[in-house]
């Protein structure tokens, strides 16, 4: 049962739908927008994601704005006509740099080469932090897995049926969608798109654990006393009220003794390479 | 004759031996003319299986052993399931004996389904309550409580057979129901409660909105709320009932006092579906660190709080499912901003 009668938003990567070649629907119907079907089987109309601006063109009739995700770009594009005035004028209030999350209908436009360009016309769009940036990566990521687990198991099975999958303990969508992608997308690369969309979304964390090591080195500075260093309990609590969390401060710590800039004094008590 | 437990795939000119389990009565409507039709479960000394029979003879009762001929196993609902169709033969075997084999399918809760009504639920029983009723002239006690197995909770009705707070229970052979738009479990006379002697599997109940089709409890999603219901903020309700009111008050209670509270409602969207969502009262003060005195508060001010403390933050929300004109909502008791920790702990799962 779908929770809500209005159609949900997937959450994919810029890669997945920029390697989709598939539709559902009528592609001419000026009315109905046609279901766009990716390589890992999701069937959308709407989509929501998080990146960072890095090209925005603000003009008097239309705006565009180019966002980068981990593992490439979204298109977003609003003009002043209809109900796309007010999220243009929302768009005008970010810059290059920004990170933002958006929530829009993807339009499909077909390239003289028969190839699909997907742009997105924002309903919502929002300023994005660090958590927000976090949390929408990670759980693309893992539906992302999911999805191309299951398309993996659809594949090992002769005449696989959304019943065995639902049997293997997915869900009966994600059975549906793993189907739809093995039928529709037989030479897709799976490992290859999971490998790169892994890398870049660890990328990501690394360059929380590179603000964490600036962050631990302050505090080491702050508590450090020439004999004891700081302890441990206090670099986490200074670190904890930061809003870093303790897995990346005990990677941070790790990396940062690896790194040579800080080493275990004592037991639990860590001082600055002077 | 084929034996119950051998029927795994579907096939057409299925004979089996089986004794009545139970037999039930539904009405269906197709082209606007109204059928009977029976179903229920049949058994024999290797297992149980669900059919269906469009058509039945009146004579047979349950607990009757039955030869059936030429019916079909098919998959209905994701199960493999026996259909007595206009070509089939039930014929009563009266002097039949038959010693049935019972098999219910261990379901973790947040998996219920009322399409598949017969099965064995493990957990822990909580928040139990009787009462005296009458069924058919005779006085029953009925004992309600909970049961909650890590991934979900629902509500037990167990008529005569006393439920014990605090019991881990495997209940085998429980009825699956649906009442008031919520699940719960049936204990019945086929039900057998045990005490559960495995240890205990930690189990989630934070799932992703695709996984979770049934309107259970004690359920947790984490995801961001997208939209913000435009009459969110300060609410007036009823002293007497704890209804929403309007400018006249409350409808059943005209003369009670308005009282004023929180409430707010919202779309949940976690990248696999979306959720209404409703919550309230203290829950919803402590996420927004209100402390105010509400009569003096500005509502447009609240709402405004309410919208800037809520859209697109990543939160989790833990609370009870139910539906309500055919989409399911949750009544929230619980909701937190994410931490850091669950992203990353989100980050390392499938790793």
């Amino acid at each position: 049962m779908e929770f809500s009668k209005r159609e949900p938003s997937r959450w994919i990567f810029s890669r997945e739908l920029r390697d989709s070649t598939q539709t559902e629907g009528s592609e001419t119907d000026e009315r109905m927008r046609p279901y766009i079907v990716t390589p890992l089987g999701t069937r959308l109309k709407r989509i929501f994601f998080c990146g960072t601006i890095t090209t925005s063109s603000i003009e008097e009739n239309s705006s565009r704005l180019v966002i980068a995700d981990p593992v490439g770009s979204f298109y977003v594009s609003a003009s002043s006509a209809g109900f796309n005035e007010p999220v243009r004028d929302e768009m005008s209030k970010f810059n290059t740099g920004d990170r933002i999350a958006v929530m829009g209908k993807v339009s499909i436009f077909k390239a003289e080469t028969g190839n699909f360009l997907f742009t997105i016309n924002p309903e919502r769009i929002w300023s994005a932090d660090d958590a927000l940036r976090n949390f929408w990566n990670a759980r693309t990521l893992i539906i992302a897995r999911r999805r191309v687990l299951a398309i993996k198991e659809a594949q090992k099975l002769e005449k696989p049926s959304e019943m065995m999958l639902i049997r293997l303990g997915y869900s009966p969508e994600e059975a549906h969608f793993a189907l739809l992608a093995v039928n529709r997308y037989k030479d897709y690369d799976y490992s290859r798109f999971i490998e790169s969309a892994t890398t870049s979304v660890r990328k990501d964390q690394s360059d929380e654990i590179n603000r964490a090591k600036k962050s631990i080195l302050e505090i080491i500075d702050r508590h450090s006393d020439d004999q004891k260093g700081v302890s441990y309990e206090t670099i986490l609590g200074d670190a904890a009220a930061e809003g870093i969390d303790k897995k990346i401060i005990d990677d941070s710590l790790n990396a940062l003794g690896n790194d040579g800039e800080v080493y275990e004094v004592s037991l639990k008590r860590f001082k600055r390479v002077s | 004759m084929v034996k119950i437990a051998d029927i795994r795939e579907p096939s057409t000119s299925v004979n089996i031996l089986a004794k009545i389990v139970s037999l039930r009565e539904a009405k269906s409507s197709r082209n606007g003319s109204e059928s009977i039709y029976h179903y229920g479960i049949l058994g024999d000394e290797t297992g149980t299986i669900q059919f269906t029979a469009w058509s039945f003879p009146s004579s047979v009762r349950e607990g009757d052993i039955v030869e059936l001929r030429n019916c079909s196993a098919r998959i209905y609902n994701d199960r493999i399931r026996i259909t007595v169709g206009s070509g089939s033969e039930v014929v009563l075997m009266p002097e039949g004996k038959m010693e049935v084999k019972r098999t219910y399918e261990e379901r973790a809760i947040k998996d219920l389904k009322t399409s598949d009504p017969y099965v064995t639920v493990t957990g822990v029983i909580t928040g139990v309550s009787s009462r005296e009723t009458e069924i058919k002239g005779e006085k029953v006690t009925l004992y309600s409580g909970f049961i909650d197995d890590g991934t979900a909770r629902v509500r037990i009705s167990s008529f005569g057979v006393p439920l014990k707070e605090g019991l881990r229970a495997s209940l085998r052979g429980a009825r699956v129901t649906e009442f008031n738009g919520r699940l719960s479990l049936t204990v019945g006379r086929q039900t057998e409660i045990l005490e559960a002697s495995e240890p205990e599997i930690q189990m989630s109940r934070n799932h992703l909105i695709w996984e979770v089709t049934s309107p259970v409890g004690n359920v947790s999603f984490s995801g961001i709320p997208v939209f913000v219901g435009e009459r969110s903020g300060i609410v007036t309700k009823c002293s007497e009932c704890g209804r929403f009111t309007d400018a006249e008050g409350c409808r059943d209670h005209p003369d009670a006092e308005k009282v004023m509270d929180l409430s707010c409602y919202f779309t949940l969207e976690d990248g696999t579906g979306s959720m209404s969502c409703y919550l309230e009262g203290d829950t919803l003060k402590e996420f927004l660190g209100f402390s105010g005195d509400l009569n003096s508060a500005d509502p447009v001010e609240i709402h405004q709080l309410v919208v800037k403390s809520l859209e697109c933050i990543p939160v989790r929300v833990t609370g009870d499912l139910s539906i309500r004109n055919e989409s399911m909502r949750m009544r929230v008791h619980s909701i937190g901003k994410i931490t850091d920790m669950e992203i990353s702990q989100e980050l390392l799962e499938g790793d």
